[in-house]
């Protein structure tokens, strides 16, 4: 299963369906008119830098071989420098630049390795690829989980690795719709009757980088909750219903904003003549 | 001539009966004993349901009896503050998980007399009206086995010679995973190790270490529900 397959296809992804929920009209630029987006952003960039590190790691793991940390900073500088070196897409946020960032990023390996789970299962996938047909919708839910792991009984792990600027609340996790997606797709595809457990690994961007761990659960209620949102949300891209939310702590970093959001709210405008006394 | 030897099929010692008003119980040690003789494998206990406020605090548990020969008895028993002592109404998950396992011992051993541990209060026995004296209770007490007693939750004895860990043979044990996802659910809901074990032996009457792979299961669903 290739994921650049399946993406060309009509589709949903937990991605896309947190855009549309979050901001429908970014969800129209981005999927539905293609925009070319104003530029990249840096945590953009840099959360994918983790992610192919990490990736790494849990691929050498398979074979055997525990990288150090010394590994880890080395493949961040590698991947970033390879992502972000002379790359005038990336907008960076204030106070970030380049070479900060590098180093954030190793420091941020160190970490994750000095609190490396205690717990290493065996590793079933790395970067999955899944695609996912469910009643009511007609596309399919596609995705990848970033980790499948398994332990000695057979317990089922899946876990997302994020980068966050801040620990988790409980109920960002209990409620995480990605992780609800990933048990679905795991139960559709051969892990039915295993017990599944999810998790996520998340590296803090805070001054000291600090690494946590959250495991959660859920069950076949929050599997049919998950569904019937995702049901409504492709309802409201059939019918062409993409709200604008001008009011997200998101929008000053959207790439979107400057000119195709403002030209949006601006068409039909007459200046003052056109307001309504 | 010497007469040939014949086994006859173990029957309850007397010494684990007792008579209270004219009506004979059956103790659960002499249950448990009982059900040793004839075979017993083992006995899972699973909670159906928990306390809470909207159910009326009352805990509803199913019990398995496993024999070696492969048989099972499957009992439910329930508790709630109404049908159990005063002193047990803040463990009745655990005096539900008492019936359970009493009514499905009941079944294997073939004994139709009511477990004394399954009783709420000496009420139940010698009704409200009854003269209900403390002498009373301590006259059956003194009819309780005398050998290696240990006490037991419920103030009942039990014979050491034949312990049973009312679990479980046939189900998996916790896996590490579990664990691990339930010391860090606990964590993140303000629960600290010493908690945890209490509710495990409330909910489950086992230790921790000791739960089941199903029991870790539950036991996660419910503290990912207590949020």
């Amino acid at each position: 299963m290739d994921i650049k397959e399946l993406r060309k296809k009509p589709h949903l992804s937990h991605s896309s369906i947190n855009t549309y929920m979050e901001c429908g009209l970014n969800y129209k630029f981005s999927k539905i008119d293609k925009l070319q987006p104003q530029f990249t952003s840096d945590n953009l960039v840099y959360g994918i830098t983790v992610h192919r590190v990490l990736a790494d790691f849990h691929q050498e793991r398979l074979i055997g071989k525990l990288l150090t940390a010394a590994d880890l900073c080395d493949l961040f500088g590698k991947y970033w420098k390879r992502a972000a070196e002379n790359n005038e897409s990336i907008k960076y946020s204030k106070n970030n630049h380049y070479d900060g960032l590098l180093s954030d990023g190793k420091a941020l390996m160190a970490a994750y390795h000095r609190h490396l789970p205690k717990d290493l299962y065996t590793i079933v996938a790395i970067e999955e690829p899944f695609s996912i047909t469910v009643n009511g919708l007609e596309v399919p839910i596609i995705g990848v989980m970033d980790l499948v792991e398994e332990d000695s009984a057979g317990t089922i792990v899946i876990t997302e690795n994020k980068t966050s600027a801040k620990a988790y609340s409980n109920t960002q996790i209990d409620k995480n719709l990605q992780l609800t997606v990933y048990q679905i797709a795991a139960r559709s595809n051969g892990y039915k009757d295993r017990e599944i457990l999810l998790r996520i690994d998340c590296l803090v961007k805070t001054q000291v980088p600090t690494f946590k761990t959250y495991y959660t659960h859920r069950d076949s209620l929050d599997e049919h909750r998950a569904v019937r949102k995702i049901i409504k949300v492709w309802d409201g891209i059939k019918k062409g219903v993409f709200i604008p939310n001008d009011t997200s702590w998101k929008c000053p970093y959207c790439e979107f904003k400057d000119p195709y959001c403002d030209q949006w709210f601006a068409e039909g405008y007459g200046g003052n003549n056109g307001r309504t006394e | 001539m010497e007469q040939p030897k014949t086994s006859s099929p173990p029957v309850l010692d007397d010494r684990f009966t007792i008579n209270i008003k004219g009506r004979d119980f059956v103790l659960y040690t002499g249950l448990l004993d009982l059900a040793h003789r004839k075979g017993l494998k083992g006995i899972t206990v699973e909670a159906i349901q928990y306390p809470t406020k909207d159910n009326g605090m009352e805990g509803i548990c199913k019990a398995t009896v496993e024999s070696k020969d492969g048989e099972e008895y499957i009992e439910i028993g329930d508790a709630n503050p109404r049908n159990v002592a005063s002193y047990i109404a803040g463990h009745v998950l655990r005096m539900a998980a008492t019936r359970a396992k009493a009514r499905a011992l009941r079944d294997f051993v073939n004994v139709g007399m009511t477990c004394l541990e399954e009783l709420g209060d000496m009420d139940d026995v010698i009704g409200n009206n009854g003269a209900k004296t403390a002498s009373n209770t301590k006259k059956t007490a003194k009819r309780q086995p005398k050998a290696n007693p240990s006490t037991d939750e419920q103030g009942s004895t039990e014979p050491q010679k034949s312990p049973v860990t009312p679990i479980i043979t046939g189900s998996p044990k916790m896996s590490t995973a579990q664990k691990t996802a339930i010391l860090n659910l606990s964590k993140r809901r303000g629960i600290n190790e010493e908690e945890l074990k209490t509710m495990v032996e409330d909910a489950y009457n086992v230790t921790f270490d000791q739960m089941t792979s199903k029991d870790a299961a539950q036991f996660i669903r419910s503290l990912q529900q207590a949020a």
